[in-house]
């Protein structure tokens, strides 16, 4: 698995102050296919309006790689229904699952 | 960190499109030279900024590597100076994607992302529309004819357009009257209206926008 996504999450979680009660997600072709991705697809259900502003400062030094951010309210997954339609795991389960 | 050009150049190598190149050679710290199997020759210029200006491209152009093609970040926005500045140069510009597609390309200097190409090429076609200003990457001023108001627009390449993606790009490009969502695949929730709402915009499908250019 990418390592990135150890690193998004570590930085989240140590910024918890400020991301507190975010649910962060992966998606896409970085955590389907063998191949290299073309970018690292990120689903964020955030609850504060300030949180995308500073979650992105937070994460704007994470190479090169293309990080795609996605940022949603609660009700709006729940009225897209992204993380079924578009198979989304939680973060933290892609590295857990790394260390079993 | 490694260098968004050397970062370039390693995933180059390693990606499906190296088949399709002969030799690839650094030069400097900011170009780089590709030859493909079909013998095409092509300079790529790297504009390593947050933000290009068209004094990113004029000084990648003062030096004797005379570019074909020059490629930023993915996060990168492009002032439309630099945009202008690079089209009236004859190059290509964009990222990563671009650079792969301009590798046996027949005409570099019209390469952009292919998003911008249907936005600008669709919108030249309307009888309405008199001339495109560019602003940023992602944002036009339409100037339109018989005195209706100018438009300024935004893009937004999303399949599910939420009110994060409306507030952030107001953020980054200041104030516009329509978030073109350039994705026909998908939907816009409930509170991405909402934050348009809010900052009196409006949110455009291709075929909206289209209607919305006969209107005052």
């Amino acid at each position: 698995m990418n390592p990135i996504f150890y690193v998004i999450s570590t930085v989240l979680h140590d910024n918890n102050d400020i991301t507190k009660g975010i649910k962060i997600y992966a998606f896409g072709s970085a955590i389907r296919s063998d191949k290299q991705p073309n970018d690292i697809d990120i689903l964020i259900i955030y609850v504060e309006d300030t949180q995308p502003k500073v979650i992105r400062r937070l994460l704007d030094n994470m190479g090169n790689m293309p990080l795609h951010l996605i940022f949603m309210f609660p009700q709006e997954e729940l009225e897209t229904n992204f993380i079924r339609a578009q198979k989304c795991v939680e973060i933290t389960a892609l590295f857990n699952a790394k260390d079993q | 960190m490694t260098s968004y050009r050397d970062w370039v150049l390693s995933e180059i190598r390693k990606g499906e499109d190296s088949t399709k190149i002969k030799q690839i050679t650094s030069i400097g710290d900011e170009f780089l030279e590709i030859i493909s199997q079909k013998g095409h020759h092509l300079v790529v210029g790297f504009a390593d900024s947050k933000y290009v200006s068209s004094k990113d491209v004029q000084d990648l152009l003062a030096t004797e590597n005379q570019p074909h093609i020059i490629i930023a970040p993915y996060k990168s926005i492009w002032s439309g100076s630099a945009i202008n500045y690079a089209r009236q140069q004859n190059l290509g510009w964009g990222g990563i994607g671009e650079l792969t597609r301009a590798i046996d390309s027949d005409d570099v200097a019209a390469i952009q992302k292919k998003e911008y190409e249907f936005v600008e090429s669709g919108l030249n076609k309307h009888t309405k529309v008199q001339r495109l200003e560019r602003e940023f990457d992602r944002v036009f001023t339409i100037h339109r004819i018989n005195g209706l108001s100018p438009l300024k627009i935004t893009l937004i390449n999303e399949y599910e357009l939420t009110a994060d993606h409306v507030t952030h790009a107001s953020e980054i490009y200041g104030s516009f009257d329509i978030v073109l969502k350039t994705n026909p695949n998908g939907n816009i929730t409930g509170m991405a209206e909402m934050a348009a709402e809010h900052l009196s915009v409006k949110i455009c499908s291709w075929r909206g926008l289209l209607g919305r250019l006969n209107k005052r």
